[in-house]
């Protein structure tokens, strides 16, 4: 502690004389043109470097390896007001999409523009491995010293946490001769940036048995109930029964499912067999992207419990329809690649992914040129879905943890897209019996463990309320990336970002030698009018929660929000089966809105409310919360509101 | 003063201090409590920062603390020795939400005396810095700082809420008498 005569009121230290010669900075940078071939491709102010990363200095020079190059959008405004009349069932456009071939011609690249780039990279050593068909991504093979002369930056070996990779030591410059074409390139970094979103019932140390039936493994299918339910379970919970009596089984449709890693199909096969379900042997098809998942992510590893239980829940819930599995590696241009291959294929009626990252770890390159792709799907029908994250309110605190870390308000990418339908979770009415006594939950709510808390704390102590608990339940909150959708506005409980939110971290937990006490990572606006998150909310809770069939097994206990994406994407795959052949939902979440507006929570209407509980932090209410969104669904009504059977 | 004074001298000084270099302030972490005894509170004694001196010594010592939930917290400065008030300045202490926007929550004039109750305000979720200025009247003066929060009650737990503070107000009653 510092002693100092004190003169006169002072800015706090945390950071505010640092931020506003920061902010502007940038203003002064933003007001001038910068010259075309110098200007560094801009992060977010908001992106977070991890102190932890340790530089090992300049990477093998000879060794290659493939990004992709992202092009700029042409007529984008076009694109914006044709998205929202296909999404929108009071315009004359509504669901009349286009092909990827219409896609490119109107709002990709020009294949003159195209033919440039082409024949820059070409002349720089690099090889072309694909055009994507949109005209907006060329992924590209080249090494570290090629990527260096072309865009500016040596390419350095890193190490994070025990994981080593390699990432540009500077930001990229594009080259004078891409101006006005090319808008970043995805890749340069090989780290694995997205994780899965699956939670478990914790059950090790001195929480091993505190519920008796916590990842019991079986070969008979469990029991039905809070822990081990199944698709059956959820189609009686959400009411999709009505449509299964329609003769709605999804046939006709094809399920996309985006994942990291790989699985075995004799896992998922089983799953259905065993529950009764009759479906196609012939009906999952995998695509390998960028070569497929990385040897770490084969079919034993958790990445592969990831994809199983996606393929099982949508699968399940729409026995009837056909599957494809993208599987692309977690590293590098391997996620933007994922979902550019499945949309411009154009084969899928509903996509889901259950992988991400929290939001403030992407550069604004990255952000739009994820966004130009999902602007591509909303053109093309194919609603896009996201598991929220399963931090509760705290997305970054997964893997900043509290209370090594302060808490940050913080949300998950890419369910914080708008143009991305981001998949919530709750918590089923249920009285689990623990070591201890049960805990009861009286009505579905937002899933959140503070409901647990004075539970653990009372029989297992503060501390590993903190270690197993907190932070823990349905992503949801307010983008600092996006702003606030149309959508979204004039809705009843929408918020703006947060004030006070700055992440400190213990100096020591970030393994920093070079100083004590704790250090500002990152700083994230207040009153940032921005997307609001979940959309809707389905049962997640672990305690709640359900059976996977995995590794020739069942085991229970398993949650998170990536249960509630792929359940997601079965549910808008068996709607999508009653629409007239050829049709698709498209872009759903203006579609949800709307009838929410209409509906609210009415006798009839598709939402259930959750009026009781958090994730966390945020509360939920009779109308929209980030906690659960617009709330649950009664399936069978939202069919109704989407035009279905 | 106002708080559209306030903000508008937070807002001029930091700009006349960007060319000044800002050291760190002292994270402050919640105290762990006990099972089952979840309340959030930040107990903490200048010796544990060095912040002693003889007799004539000015301080200036920004502590860091997180609320992790929605809380009213209550701020109580117990001096030993100690007068909260820069001997060139009226200022007591001052409360600060960090973030991307800093902002001003509160400011308390100086007193000659030897404790200050800053009292209670509705946090939300996030990271805050208090501000603690005084000067030593005697040798090897002391201070300490009680951050206490309480839940902010759903409407049913207004009467909690209300006892919580009730505690808070005997122990500054207590340290008072002590002092």
């Amino acid at each position: 502690m510092r002693k100092m005569i004190f003169g006169a009121l002072r800015a706090p230290v945390g950071l505010s004389a640092i931020s506003i010669a920061a902010t502007l900075a940038l203003v002064a940078v933003t007001a001038q043109a910068a010259p075309l071939g110098s200007a560094p491709i801009a992060p977010l102010s908001k992106k977070l470097v991890d102190p932890r990363i340790v530089d090992l200095g300049v990477a093998d020079a000879s060794a290659g390896r493939d990004v992709t190059l992202t092009l700029a959008l042409r007529n984008k405004a076009a694109l914006d007001a044709f998205v929202a009349n296909v999404g929108n069932p009071k315009s004359a456009s509504f669901r009349k999409f286009i092909t990827p071939a219409q896609f490119a011609a109107s709002y990709g690249q020009t294949p003159a523009a195209v033919a440039q780039v082409v024949s820059f990279l070409t002349a720089q050593g690099f090889k072309i491995n694909q055009v994507h068909a949109n005209n907006l991504l060329i992924s590209i093979h080249g090494t570290n010293a090629q990527l260096a002369a072309t865009f500016g930056t040596a390419i350095h070996n890193y190490s994070l946490n025990g994981e080593t990779y390699q990432d540009s030591a500077t930001a990229l410059k594009l080259p004078a001769q891409l101006a006005g074409i090319a808008t970043g390139v995805s890749g340069v970094s090989t780290k694995a940036a997205f994780h899965t979103h699956g939670a478990t019932i914790p059950n090790t140390g001195a929480l091993a048995g505190d519920v008796a039936s916590a990842g019991t493994v079986s070969g008979v299918v469990p029991p039905s109930g809070p822990g081990s339910y199944t698709v059956l379970d959820l189609a009686s919970q959400y009411n999709v029964n009505p449509l299964y009596g329609k003769g709605l089984t999804g046939a006709g449709r094809t399920i996309g499912i985006a994942t990291l890693a790989s699985y075995s199909k004799t896992d998922v096969f089983s799953y259905w067999s065993q529950l009764g379900l009759a479906v196609d042997p012939n009906r999952i098809t995998n695509v390998n992207v960028d070569g497929g998942a990385l040897p770490k992510d084969g079919p034993t590893s958790g990445g592969a419990g990831e994809t199983t239980l996606d393929i099982e829940q949508s699968g399940g819930i729409a026995p009837g329809a056909n599957i494809r599995v993208y599987i692309a590696p977690n590293a590098g241009n391997g996620f933007l690649d994922l979902f550019a291959a499945a949309i411009n294929e154009n084969l899928v009626d509903v996509l889901s992914v259950s992988w991400g990252s929290p939001e403030i770890y992407n550069g604004q390159s990255d952000t739009d040129a994820f966004h130009a792709v999902f602007l591509q799907a909303a053109a093309q029908g194919i609603p896009v879905i996201a598991a929220s994250g399963d931090a509760g309110a705290f997305d970054i605190n997964r893997s900043y943890t509290y209370p090594q870390c302060t808490t940050l308000l913080t949300v998950d990418f890419p369910a914080a897209d708008p143009l991305v339908l981001a998949a919530g979770g709750t918590t089923l009415p249920s009285s689990v019996q623990h070591r201890y006594g049960p805990v009861t939950v009286t009505q579905e709510r937002p899933w959140g463990w503070d409901y647990l808390r004075d539970y653990i704390t009372t029989y297992y102590g503060n501390a590993l309320f903190y270690e197993s608990y907190y932070t823990v339940g349905a992503g949801g909150g307010v983008s600092v990336n996006y702003a606030l959708p149309d959508f979204q506005t004039a809705l009843t409980g929408t918020l703006a970002s947060a004030p006070a939110q700055s992440l400190f971290c213990d100096a020591a937990f970030l393994g920093d030698p070079s100083t004590t006490g704790y250090e500002d990572l990152v700083d994230l606006p207040a009153n940032y009018v921005g997307r609001n998150l979940p959309d809707l909310s389905l049962n997640a809770d672990p305690y709640s929660g359900y059976s996977v069939y995995f590794q020739n097994a069942w085991g229970t206990g398993s949650g998170g929000t990536s249960f509630v994406a792929p359940q997601l994407n079965g549910i808008l795959t068996l709607i999508a089966s009653g629409l007239p052949a050829g049709s698709r939902i498209g872009p759903i979440n203006p579609q949800l809105y709307a009838a929410f507006k209409a509906k609210g929570y009415a006798v009839g209407s598709p939402f259930r409310a959750i009026t009781t509980g958090d994730n966390e932090y945020y509360k939920a209410a009779a109308h929209y919360n980030p906690a659960s969104g617009l709330g649950s669904l009664d399936v069978s009504a939202l069919s109704t509101a989407l035009g279905g059977k | 003063m106002n708080f559209i004074k306030k903000l508008a001298l937070v807002a001029s000084l930091a700009l006349a201090g960007m060319g000044a270099a800002q050291a760190a302030g002292t994270f402050i972490p919640m105290d762990s409590g006990a099972p089952g005894d979840f309340e959030n509170s930040w107990s903490f004694n200048s010796v544990a920062f060095g912040e002693t001196g003889p007799a004539g010594t000015t301080f200036a010592d920004y502590f860091l603390f997180n609320v992790p939930d929605d809380e009213y917290v209550s701020f109580s400065l117990f001096g030993s020795k100690v007068t909260f008030r820069a001997l060139d300045d009226s200022l007591g202490f001052v409360l600060y939400g960090l973030g991307g926007s800093p902002f001003l929550v509160d400011l308390k004039t100086g007193t000659t005396a030897h404790s200050i109750e800053g009292g209670t305000y509705k946090l939300t979720s996030g990271v805050y810095e208090l501000d603690v200025f005084g000067a030593f009247t005697r040798t090897n003066g002391t201070y300490d700082v009680n951050i206490f929060g309480s839940p902010v009650p759903e409407p049913s737990g207004w009467a909690l809420l209300l006892a919580g503070l009730g505690v808070t107000g005997l122990m500054v009653r207590r340290r008072k008498q002590q002092a």
